[in-house]
């Protein structure tokens, strides 16, 4: 079976946080998740955002496929994505969240900042 | 606005209600009205989190940070009416531990 694919770009800026983490629970709603599980959904999308953001890139690609779950990629797109920037102070409560929050995250780095983050949550 | 502040005379404590969604895009401005309180008056405050819909770890800073500034006094944070899926974040990031938190059984 294929799986179904939900594109989302945004440009890099906190005003926008707020779409993605729309987005990333409405499907997560149709796809079956309860209420905690997208809860959970929507703070893992907002701390990924938050790392890509401190990479100061262009726009921010959200990739989600659906398939027994949701895999979502976010990726830092633009001039100055993978360049170092100031990290936020609480990165790493951003990273214990991701942990806990998901079954599966992985962090790509880049030039000393994360370019892309990838999570993976799957159905009870 | 994201909170709206009273100070209780007859407790010495600042009651403070939070609003709606504390995210990277309004966290500063949360942070600046919290310190604002402080700076006015050094109390305790209670922090009443039943309207709170969504708070990430931006938010989590800002609840940090303001509990430095109080403690500096002598002062603490207390958080009340937390809904069950928000404490989950301050339980998961350890933040249980250093505010006195109450969970709302709604």
């Amino acid at each position: 079976m294929n799986s179904d694919i939900i594109r989302l770009s945004v440009p890099a800026k906190p005003d926008y946080i707020l779409a993605v983490r729309l987005v990333v629970s409405a499907v997560a709603e149709r796809v079956g998740f309860d209420i905690e599980d997208i809860e959970d959904l929507k703070v893992a999308s907002a701390e990924a955002c938050t790392m890509l953001l401190a990479a100061e890139p262009e726009s921010i690609e959200l990739c989600v496929t659906v398939n027994n779950g949701l895999f979502l990629k976010f990726v830092a797109a633009g001039k100055a994505a993978g360049v170092a920037a100031d990290r936020e102070a609480n990165g790493e409560l951003s990273q214990y969240l991701l942990d806990a929050l998901v079954d599966e995250c992985d962090f790509i780095s880049g030039g000393g900042a994360v370019s892309a983050v990838t999570l993976n949550k799957r159905l009870p | 606005m994201l909170l709206d502040a009273n100070y209780d005379e007859g407790h010495s404590t600042w009651d403070v209600h939070l609003y709606g969604e504390v995210d990277i895009y309004n966290a500063e401005s949360l942070k600046s009205e919290l310190h604002a309180l402080i700076d006015e008056k050094k109390a305790d405050i209670v922090l009443d989190c039943e309207s709170l819909k969504y708070i990430d770890s931006t938010g989590l800073g800002v609840l940090v940070s303001a509990l430095k500034k109080v403690k500096e006094a002598e002062k603490q944070i207390s958080i009340i009416n937390l809904k069950p899926y928000i404490a989950k974040i301050f339980t998961l990031t350890g933040l249980d531990r250093i505010f006195a938190i109450e969970v709302s059984d709604k």
